[in-house]
Formats: C-alpha cells, sequence, structure tokens
C-alpha cells in the first residue's frame, strides 16, 4: 500500500482553480455517488466483494488492469485521490464502495459519460476503453477484497535476491552454531526504503560485498577449526579422519545451500580442497570459504519448475522460503528434512509446520527485527546534549521496552491492536527515571504507569523509542506522517519540484505561523491537515521522548486529531490512542507491511489477496498478530515465485522534460522588423536571433500545437535585462491564466527561470509591461523556453 | 618498506592487525609508478549538507583576490589548524566560484544529498527520491574505468538511499559506498605480511574466488534471464575484487592518521584515504559525503572567537548544521535565540550559519591543499583534479535550491581557478555537462532538463 500519491498533491495545488472556478460544476455528479458511501472504507467494501470479483472475472468489462492504473493516475487520481479516496472539497467523490462501484459495467459507462465532469481542472477524456479499463482498475484495486481471490492469480514478480547482512549473520550464526551473532560488520550495510531493509531490488552484490563475505567466512573458518568442541560437531566427525571431508561437503552443503548437494559439486569442491592444500586443516578451512561467499549461499535461489516466468517452488526452496520469512536466515537441517518427506506438500502441513517454527527463539528475534523497522526504533541515536537523567545504554533499554511489549502481545497471541492502550510497560530502573514512572520492583517485571502519567494508557505510543525524534525535522509534521505510514500505510510524498515551488514563501513567519498558513493556504493544507492533527497530539513529548509540561497544545494554531477516523475525538494522545486501536485499516496496514518484509518487495496488485487475506484473518482471530504471519506463509502465492522480466540494458536516460516551444509558432502583439517572434522559439540563442517590438505593453503568444503538461518557463532577456512580464497559459487559447507574475521584477541577467506545478496548457503568452534598470522603450527577448513533458 | 609490484592480496584482505597510524600523510606518499605520458584526469567530490547562506557566501563576478572574498569564503585567505585539521595558506588563487547554480525541479524531498551529484530529474512517480542516472563521479569513473573505478565515502551512518548514497550507478543503484575509513584504509593499504604462511592464505583466497566464480557460471544454467543478470552482477563483483586485490600499489609503506570516532574524523579519514588512493593509482574518481542532512554538529570545535554570544553560547555551541542552517522561526534550530530580542537574534543566527560555512569551506580547503601538496610523476595532483565542493540545498534556511555553493579547485582538461564565474541561474545539468566536457565527453547537451553546458568552466 505504498503509494505514490504525487497526483493528489498536484490537485492540492490546484484546488483553488478546480473548487473555485466551478464551484458546483461537478457537485451533481459527486451527490449521487457519494449518498450511499459507508464510513468505513473496508466494511463498505467487504461488502461488496462478492459481485465485484464475479463481473470482472467473468468479462462483463473486459479492460486492462494495468492500463487501467495508468489511465486512472493519469486522468482521475488528480481529483479522486491515488487511493481512490476522494476529495470532498473538489466534489470528487469516494471510490471505495461506491454506489456504483460494485458494477463494473455500470462503472464504466458512468465513467464514459460523465467523466470528467464540466470544469474540471486539467480534465482529460476516458471513454472506450479507457472507461472499461478505469472501471476495473476501481473495482479491483479499490474494491475488490477476499472473495476477488483467485489462487490462480500470478503472485507479482520477485527478484532474484541475496541474503541481507541481517539474514547473512543469522544464517552463519546457525550453521557455525554459534553462541551470539558473528561480526559481520566488514559487510556492507543494507539500503533501506520505507526503513525496511529487506528490499531485493536495492540490493546489489558489489566487490565490498564479496570481501565482507570473504572476510567473515575466513574468521568465523578459522575460528571454528580452533575450537574442537564446536568444530567436531559442525564438522561431523574428527576431521583428520579419513572420509570425514567426504562426508562433510555434501552433509554442510546441504544446510548452506539450502538443497541437496549434486554429486558433481560435491566432487568439485572435494577436488578443488585437496589440489589446494595438503594440510587437512586448510582443506576444511577453504571448504568453509566456498560454501559461505558461493552465490549458492549468497542468493536464495528459487527456480521450481520453471526458471522464467511463473513456477512453483520445489520443497527445499519453500523450506527455504518459510525459513527466511518466520525466522530470517536458511532452514536447518530438521525443516529440510521435512520438507524432503513432504510435510509442506499441503496447506495443512505447512501449517503445522510454521506453527512449530513459531515457538522457535529464531522467530522472535526475526520478529523484532520487523518491529524495529517497521516502528524505526532503530533509528535512535544519541543527542548532543544529553537530556535529564540520560545513561549510556538507555537506547538499548528504549527499544527493549518496546520490543519486549511488542514480543508479549505476539507470542501470548493477545489482541495485537491493544499495544496502543497498554498500560504496563517493561522499563529498566534507570529509564522508569528518566521518564518518571515508578521503578519495576523486581528487575525485568511490568510496570503499571499510573493512571495521571501523561503516558497512561498510550502503549507503544508513548514510548520514548517512537517518541524520541530520529532524524531532525519539523516534529509535529514527521510524527504525524510516521504515525499515518506505520499504522495505516497512509504515505504523503512531496510532488516533484514542490519544495522549490513554495521556496521562500514563508520567509520571516514565526514557526507558529508557519503552522497556521499551512493549515489554510490550500497548496499546502490537503497534506498538512492530514498529518499536523496528530502530530499535535505528540507535542508535550519533546525531541528526547520526555513529557514536558509547558508544551501546551493549545498555544498552537490549530486543534489536535485523527483526521482519518471521521467522527473521532481526540484532545490527547489517551485519545488518539484509544481511536487508533479501533481502526481496522490498522490490520490491513499491518498485513501490508509484514508482507513487504517477508517477501522482500512492496505488495503488488497480484499480492493483494495474500494481504487482503492475511488481515482477516488478523481480524477474525481477535486480532492476533501470529493468525495474520500464519496466514501470509499459508497463502497459495506463497508457493510459486514469478521471476522478473530481464531488465534491457539502461540506456542514457531520456529527458522526461523538454523545451516543447522549440520551433513553435509565435505570434506577435507587433515586432521590428528583421527580429520576429518566431525567433523566440528558434533555439538560438544569439543576440542576432531575437523579437524585439517597441513601447510597452507588447505580447508574443506561442501556440505548442496540443494541450501539454507545463513545469517550467525561461525567458532570456536581450543584453540581460530586467523586463517586467507575465506569463498567462491557455487550453483554448481565449480563456488565459496567469501562471507567472513579474510584473515588478528587478532580476537581470541571462535568462530567468520560472518553475511551477505541472499545468496542462498549449498556449503560452508572454506579457511585457516595462522594465528595471533599462530605460529604453524596446522589448526585445533572444529565446522563450517553455519546459513539459516530453510528448 | 618499499611496495612495488605487490599485489595487494598477499598482504591479505583479512589481516586482523592493526595498522600503524604514525607518520603525517603527505611526507609519507610519494607515488613511485609513473603515470601515462598523457596527464591523468581525475575528479574528487565533496559533499557537505545544508547549503550555506547564498547572500553571505557569493563573491563579485570575475577574479577571486583577497579583497573579494565574501565572509563565507573569507578563510581562502588562510588560516589556522584546529582539532584533527591543519592550517592552510591562502587559496584563492587555486579555487574558482560558480555563482547561481539551480538545483530545482530534481528531487521530491527538501534534504535529498542522493540527487546532489545528480543533473536527471527524478522518475515520474516513483515510490522513493533515488536518481535515474549515474551521479557525476561515477560517469566519469565509468569512462576512465580502471581497477579502483571510484571510490564513494560515506561518513554518514543513515543507509536511507536518499541521506546515506551521494554516487549512484545508474537508475536505482547506489554505488559501493564505504563507511568505514579504517577498514577501507586497511584494505587498500593494509600492512603487508610477506611469510609464506601470509602468502599461502592469499593464495588460497584468490583460488576461492575463481571456484566461485564458475559457481556462478554453473548456476546461471539454471536460471530465467533476470536471474542471471543478478548473479552477472556478483560474478562481475568477484572479478573487480581480483582487480583490486591484484591492482599494484605504487607507494612507498604508508599510513595514515584516523578514527572514525565523528563525522569531522570520518571524513578527514576519508579525504586522505582518497588523495592516497589517487596518488598510489589506485583510483581517480572519489567522492566524500560528509554527512547526512541532521548528523554533523561542531561539538568539540570552537567556531569564531570563542567569545560567548549574547545567549550565552561561544560560536555554534553543540547544536547541529541542520539546526544552525534555519536560524530563526524554524522548529528545528537553535533555540538558546529565543528570548533574546529580534534584532540581537537575526544578527548572531545570520553569524552562526557564517561560521558553520567558513567551516565547511575549510574542510574544502584541506582537501584542495592535499591536492595540491601531493606530488605525481608528471606534477602534482591539483594539476590533475576536478574537485567539486556540492551540497543538497543552496539557501540552507529556506531550503531553497537556488544559487547553490559550488566551488572548483584543479586545473583537470586545463580548467582556471582562481575566478568567480556567474552562472546566472543555470541548471545544475550545465555545470556539471561543462565538467563532463573537461573529461572529453564532448556534450552539447546533458541532464534533464537537458542544458547546454556552463560556457566558462
Amino acid at each position: 500500500m505504498i503509494k505514490n500519491l504525487l497526483p493528489v498533491f498536484i490537485a492540492c495545488l490546484l484546488l483553488t482553480a478546480c473548487s473555485g472556478e466551478n464551484p458546483g460544476a461537478s457537485s451533481s455528479s459527486s451527490s449521487s455517488n457519494s449518498s450511499s458511501n459507508s464510513s468505513s472504507s473496508t466494511s463498505a467494501s467487504s461488502s461488496s466483494n462478492s459481485s465485484s470479483s464475479s463481473s470482472s472475472s467473468s468479462g462483463q468489462v473486459a479492460g486492462n488492469f494495468q492500463l487501467g492504473k495508468t489511465q486512472f493516475q493519469d486522468k482521475c487520481a488528480l481529483c479522486h485521490g491515488e487511493s481512490g479516496e476522494g476529495n470532498t472539497q473538489l466534489n470528487a467523490p469516494k471510490l471505495i464502495g461506491c454506489s456504483v462501484c460494485d458494477n463494473a459495467t455500470a462503472l464504466s459507462k458512468y465513467i464514459a459519460q460523465n467523466m470528467p465532469p464540466v470544469g474540471a481542472t486539467a480534465p482529460k477524456a476516458c471513454a472506450g476503453d479507457c472507461a472499461a479499463n478505469v472501471s476495473r482498475y476501481i473495482q479491483e484495486a479499490f474494491n475488490a477484497r477476499t472473495a476477488a481471490c483467485d489462487d490462480s492469480l500470478s503472485p507479482s514478480p520477485s527478484t532474484f535476491k541475496r541474503l541481507s547482512r541481517i539474514e547473512y549473520s543469522n544464517s552463519i550464526k546457525d550453521l557455525l552454531q554459534l553462541p551470539q551473532a558473528p561480526n559481520v560488520s566488514a559487510i556492507p550495510n543494507d539500503p533501506s526504503v520505507y526503513n525496511f531493509q529487506t528490499i531485493a531490488n536495492v540490493q546489489s552484490v558489489q566487490a565490498s560485498h564479496i570481501s565482507g563475505y570473504m572476510a567473515v567466512a575466513t574468521e568465523q573458518a578459522e575460528a571454528l577449526m580452533n575450537a574442537a568442541d564446536r568444530r567436531d560437531k559442525i564438522i561431523g566427525c574428527e576431521y583428520s579422519r579419513t572420509g570425514c571431508l567426504e562426508s562433510f561437503i555434501p552433509r554442510f552443503g546441504r544446510l548452506a545451500y539450502r538443497r541437496p548437494l549434486e554429486a558433481a559439486e560435491v566432487e568439485r569442491l572435494r577436488s578443488f580442497v585437496t589440489g589446494q592444500s595438503n594440510a587437512l586443516r586448510d582443506q576444511f578451512v577453504l571448504a568453509f570459504q566456498v560454501f559461505l561467499t558461493s552465490p549458492n549461499f549468497i542468493f536464495r535461489v528459487e527456480v521450481g519448475n520453471n526458471p522464467a516466468g511463473i513456477s512453483k517452488l520445489n520443497d527445499y526452496e519453500l523450506a527455504s522460503r518459510l525459513a527466511f520469512a518466520l525466522w530470517g536466515q536458511g532452514p536447518t537441517g530438521d525443516l529440510l528434512d521435512k520438507a524432503a518427506s513432504g510435510a509442506l506438500a499441503n496447506v495443512e502441513g505447512l501449517r503445522k509446520v510454521a506453527g512449530d517454527m513459531l515457538k522457535d527463539p529464531r522467530a522472535k528475534d526475526n520478529m523484532t527485527h520487523f518491529f524495529e523497522q517497521w516502528l524505526a526504533t532503530n533509528l535512535i541515536n544519541a543527542p548532543v546534549e544529553k537530556p535529564q537523567n540520560w545513561y549510556n545504554t538507555i537506547i538499548a533499554d528504549m527499544q527493549a521496552e518496546t520490543n519486549t511489549l511488542l514480543s508479549e502481545y505476539v507470542w501470548q497471541n493477545k489482541n495485537f491492536l491493544n499495544v496502543l492502550t497498554e498500560n504496563t510497560t517493561y522499563v529498566s530502573a534507570s529509564l522508569a527515571d528518566y521518564y518518571g514512572l515508578p521503578r519495576p520492583s523486581v528487575a525485568g517485571q511490568a510496570v503499571t504507569v499510573p493512571s495521571s502519567d501523561p503516558r497512561a494508557h498510550t502503549g507503544i505510543l508513548g514510548h520514548a523509542a517512537n517518541l524520541f525524534a530520529k532524524s531532525d525535522g519539523d516534529l509535529l509534521a514527521k510524527r504525524g506522517n510516521w504515525l499515518r505510514s506505520t499504522f495505516l500505510c497512509k504515505e504523503l510524498h512531496l510532488p516533484n519540484g514542490i519544495a522549490d515551488i513554495i521556496n521562500g514563501k514563508f520567509a520571516g513567519f514565526t514557526a507558529l505561523e508557519i503552522i497556521t498558513e499551512r493549515n489554510r493556504d490550500p497548496s499546502c493544507e490537503r497534506c498538512h491537515s492530514q498529518i499536523d492533527p496528530i502530530g499535535l497530539v505528540f507535542a508535550p513529548f519533546d525531541r528526547s521522548g520526555r513529557f514536558d509540561a509547558s508544551i501546551r497544545m493549545a498555544d498552537y494554531p490549530i486543534q489536535p486529531g485523527l483526521p482519518d477516523r471521521p467522527g473521532s475525538s481526540v484532545a490527547n494522545i489517551q485519545d488518539l490512542a484509544r481511536e487508533l486501536a479501533q481502526m481496522p485499516e490498522i490490520g490491513q496496514c499491518l498485513a501490508d507491511r509484514l508482507f513487504l518484509y517477508t517477501r522482500n518487495h512492496v505488495p503488488e496488485q497480484g499480492d493483494h489477496c495474500a494481504v487482503n487475506k492475511a488481515s482477516d484473518n488478523f481480524r477474525t482471530s481477535g486480532n492476533q498478530f501470529t493468525a495474520l504471519l500464519l496466514a501470509l506463509v499459508e497463502d497459495a502465492s506463497f508457493r510459486n515465485r514469478v521471476a522478473p522480466l530481464p531488465q534491457s540494458n539502461e540506456p542514457e536516460p531520456e529527458p522526461t522534460v523538454v523545451n516543447l516551444a522549440q520551433n513553435r509558432p509565435v505570434t506577435a502583439s507587433s515586432a521590428q522588423e528583421g527580429n520576429p517572434g518566431s525567433r523566440l522559439t528558434d533555439n538560438n540563442l544569439n543576440v542576432d536571433s531575437r523579437w524585439s517590438a517597441q513601447t510597452y505593453p507588447q505580447q508574443v503568444t506561442i501556440d505548442l500545437g496540443l494541450v501539454r503538461s507545463l513545469v517550467q518557463i525561461e525567458a532570456y532577456p536581450y543584453e540581460d535585462r530586467a523586463y517586467k512580464y507575465t506569463v498567462e497559459v491557455s487550453r483554448d487559447g481565449l480563456s488565459f491564466t496567469r501562471l507567472v507574475d513579474r510584473s515588478k521584477n528587478t532580476q537581470a541577467g541571462a535568462s530567468l527561470t520560472d518553475l511551477f506545478a505541472p499545468t496542462e496548457a498549449r498556449y503560452v503568452r508572454l506579457i511585457v509591461t516595462g522594465a528595471s534598470g533599462y530605460t529604453g522603450d524596446w522589448i526585445s527577448f533572444r529565446e522563450i523556453k517553455v519546459l513539459g513533458s516530453a510528448p | 618498506m618499499i611496495i612495488t609490484k605487490q599485489p595487494l592480496s598477499r598482504r591479505t584482505l583479512l589481516q586482523g592487525a592493526g595498522v600503524a597510524l604514525s607518520l603525517p600523510l603527505l611526507e609519507a606518499m610519494m607515488p613511485l609508478k609513473a603515470s601515462a605520458a598523457t596527464r591523468t584526469k581525475r575528479f574528487f567530490g565533496f559533499f557537505y549538507p545544508n547549503g550555506t547562506d547564498p547572500g553571505r557566501w557569493q563573491p563579485a563576478t570575475g577574479k577571486l583576490t583577497a579583497q573579494s572574498l565574501s565572509p563565507c569564503l573569507q578563510d581562502l585567505a588562510g588560516f589556522k589548524a584546529e582539532g584533527i585539521w591543519p592550517s592552510c595558506e591562502a587559496l584563492y588563487n587555486y579555487i574558482t566560484v560558480v555563482n547561481g547554480i539551480n538545483h530545482e525541479g530534481l528531487n521530491t524531498d527538501i534534504h535529498t544529498p542522493s540527487m546532489a551529484l545528480q543533473a536527471y530529474t527524478r522518475e515520474a512517480n516513483a515510490d522513493a527520491s533515488t536518481p535515474v542516472a549515474p551521479s557525476l563521479d561515477v560517469k566519469i569513473a565509468q569512462k576512465f574505468k580502471g581497477a579502483y573505478p571510484y571510490l564513494a565515502m560515506s561518513s554518514s551512518t543513515d543507509t536511507a538511499l536518499t541521506q546515506g548514497y551521494i554516487s549512484w550507478e545508474g537508475k536505482g543503484r547506489p554505488a559501493d559506498t564505504q563507511r568505514d575509513p579504517a577498514a577501507l584504509f586497511k584494505k587498500l593499504f593494509g600492512a603487508q605480511q610477506n611469510t609464506p604462511a601470509a602468502n599461502a592464505i592469499s593464495q588460497r583466497q584468490a583460488s576461492v574466488l575463481d571456484f566461485i566464480q564458475e559457481d556462478c557460471n554453473r548456476l546461471k544454467t539454471k536460471l530465467g534471464q533476470a536471474d542471471k543478470q543478478r548473479v552477472d552482477e556478483f560474478f562481475n563483483s568477484v572479478r573487480t575484487l581480483e582487480e583490486q586485490l591484484n591492482s599494484v600499489a605504487a607507494c612507498q609503506a604508508v599510513t595514515l592518521n584516523g578514527t572514525g570516532r565523528d563525522f569531522h574524523d570520518k571524513s578527514k579519514f576519508f579525504i586522505d584515504i582518497g588523495i592516497l588512493a589517487m596518488a598510489c593509482d589506485l583510483t581517480n574518481v572519489a567522492t566524500v559525503q560528509y554527512s547526512n542532512s541532521w548528523g554533523v554538529n561542531y561539538a568539540g570545535y570552537v567556531l569564531g572567537d570563542g567569545v560567548k554570544d549574547e545567549a550565552g553560547t561561544i560560536g555554534v555551541g553543540n547544536f547541529s548544521d541542520h539546526f544552525i542552517s534555519h536560524k530563526l522561526d524554524d522548529t528545528d534550530r537553535a533555540k538558546d535565540l529565543d528570548a533574546l530580542p529580534r534584532a540581537t537574534a537575526v544578527r548572531i543566527a545570520d553569524n552562526r550559519v557564517v561560521l558553520t560555512s567558513r567551516f565547511k569551506v575549510r574542510r574544502f580547503a584541506y582537501l584542495v591543499d592535499a591536492l595540491r601538496k601531493t606530488t605525481t610523476p608528471t606534477g602534482n595532483l591539483y594539476d590533475e583534479t576536478l574537485a567539486l565542493y556540492c551540497s543538497e540545498n543552496g539557501n540552507g534556511d529556506s531550503h531553497s535550491r537556488r544559487d547553490m555553493p559550488t566551488l572548483i579547485a584543479g586545473r583537470a582538461g586545463g580548467f582556471e581557478p582562481g575566478r568567480v564565474i556567474n552562472s546566472n541561474g543555470a541548471r545544475t545539468a550545465a555545470l556539471h555537462g561543462a565538467i563532463l566536457n573537461r573529461f572529453d565527453f564532448n556534450l552539447t547537451t546533458y541532464g534533464d532538463p537537458a542544458a547546454a553546458p556552463l560556457a566558462g568552466i
């Protein structure tokens, strides 16, 4: 559910135009649609399951989902939102559970006839195939849930994954039976996306990885050969005994490569190590070096019965996938044995094996890693200025507090949503002092938070590990964004260039004035109104996670709240925790995140069945975390793998933004002989290629030929003059909207650049009204560039 | 001890022994190997976050002189030693300032070090702000690919793609980025153990690498096309590692003082390693990311005159560079100024950004000075290198990406230092195109949106 909301933000930028110019234009269509909306998208869409799935799978609407997605994002998301959430200010109805959303034929017809509504900003027609495609997309992406699941539907492609550093460490610890995780600092840390370090397609293998693997392998092999007890257990025999090497290679190789070795592989390795050294000890070191650096170990090979396209995993691959999902490491010998004996062949068998695996401490460790990445508690860094009662191991204690509570909920099968309202906590004596809480009577025992404490009944939300600012930044926005992204999977992304567009807008404003303005200005409010009220709830907790009574919510110019839960009443963090814990969306989001963590990519269209089933399982189990986890691995899609398409050779990226004005016709209000308007678009910046006209004002209009999406205008004045001008654009050549206002310009220079939110237009008009510094009455420009999306 | 024609692998990948860190860097370095007849061209990227205050950074166009130095650049007239950093004489003849570079429209987020060396706009609708093209440094490295194609070194502890990676191989693929200077130094210059036993270990490791390359070939026979490409990447990385191990370090035995204590220590260590690696012909392209946007602060340094300001703070105190860059009013700010009269607070906040900017310039000056003082058979590194100072924002307070702080040093490709160029708002693409042309790219346009190379670079 990690979605890019870029078009939504463009919509927010265009809000004034959208709702202001034609306030009533689209209201007729919206009222008929939105009247039947339920307030809860989940319940509304559940009820429409069967009809939506049958209509799409039976082919009543032959739309193409992928095309529909593209077309929706291009033509509809601007107003209806990327996730079909709608926008009341734009009179754009929600597309989740709407009155025609469960009837593909009707929806397609409705779109073809009524969309876009008259007067919409940047309207783009969508009839015929487009309507069919988009209606299928709306149905399946926003309205199809469990019942739409078809087990024959292929899961989305998964990149051939290498072990992450954590998986490498876990696997070596197990293979070599180390008492604790080995030092793997020689291997580069994995890049994170949304703070998850398990995303396959950003995990490359570079020279420093290979040298890191080799370093760890050599160090561990040498250490093992020096530790007689452990050595004999791992090798399985006294290494100097005849035949020990021959028995060791296939046995250990099966564990390392997570499959039986072929006879030829065994022989090749045996002959390699014996050829390299006559010393038996060295032969074993060499074998370990190979095992722990080989691509057979580093990559999780999943080819099943078909190396390309979709394939059914074989028993060993399935065991392996299960082990990485539940334990974050390769399978044990025992698990491989079970798989070989067919224990995973059906869903009942897999469920039993998986259930047993969850009782293993490896599962607990793996889920602790998940929680740290999910909540970003692994990002805490000690502040330079240490707050009162700070101590050396406090960060570990903060993380332990959250991990312990979550583990209790997970492994005791409690209602997981109550981690948000839990009133007992696990603090060390020192952390209790830091908070100002009573110390635990016995170390490790839970502490009940007094009802008067600001953290009472706030569960993990009140934990320092979560309140702690993990980076600089506006705490109000960051915490609001963190909460929505973490628990509701609602991501906000700044649209390209937005930071540049608001450049300087708030210069001279105080912090509170900025908050006021960004919750008022339509171009900011759309996003900030969703996150700032949540962030405000956390405001009384400072950057270091301590309660600060001097920070008063009432001093802020906005109200606290949880806008994602309509009708909720939130005045403080206790209210927020209570309301949040009642949102079923959390289960959906948790399923989404856990999918991402265990399957190593963001869930895509083919994965939504698995995700939805898991979240349903979560709900029907009384919100048990393990029910969710088990549902993900029991899903039919877990047994299949789709190989991605090969990457084509990467050419130089084509510019996505080009000068759309180049060689386009220009109409000028007047022109000096020899310096016609056409010189403005001849892609020639020389002074002898210019447009000139005399006496203010003068204007030129460039016809781009078709309506294009524009992002920037560059004007190249003659002799670097500081002309005063405006730029207006139009779709039809009749009605123009001002885009750039340099009517008070004093800036001279070779070129003047203005960026703006993507704007659809065909005609671009430059109106020159004067100049600063230049006293003549000649108007002269060498070139006008209109930059926009390449056709 | 002199190391010649001695593959690094013989010195072993994995020596646990510590490295003697005693001799000053520059005394220890005397490249022995003659460069090619034509002068080698090198690139050294330097990133420092949070921009500057452009109004107090940009000097007047023309020749850069002691008189024309702006408040932020004043230390190019020379500065004293501080902490781990040595003093430096006047360097304004060695650095060209490019005013007014426009970095707008390239990235999604407000702080995006990952885009600092990019001239291609982010892919539309991508989920994360990750580049779609090789970064400037890698592009140069790819053209002059050698044993060590490039050294991307980052003191950032942040592994988020937007904050921890400045060098990119291509679309969505961050470059191999070093974060542990001591380990890197050991790998590149680790003390040799030229004993039969040590050599045998190294020999065996080389054999293991050969063996796993063959593993790659065998594995590929079972795989589909896309999976093969991933194994190819593994295979090529093994080969790169072998090339690295077999490359000849054309240097005397070298030592470096360095620790990984904080951003400053790590960055100096990385700069020293980069210089040394160039001097030893191990690489011709290196980039140092001094910090992510939030990490670096000035604890342990006294910026300015050492006198307490009206807020009772000396210099910038322990506030992070990010906080200082935001002056007043932002949520992230040095709050010790809150209680002061507005005019006083403004004056101090402005001055603090000058203090941090001066610090940033001094660190780049250290790099330039090291290039200057490192001789090669054909001259010195300075004459063979272009060093580029860059940041993710222009104005750290407003996040504006107009007027990016841009400094260029070195004479690679005939570049002329000691000037102030007014780019008149030219795009980063124009700057990068012009720099690439110094490396024989012969571009007429570069970047997205495409721009003509900036004249005068």
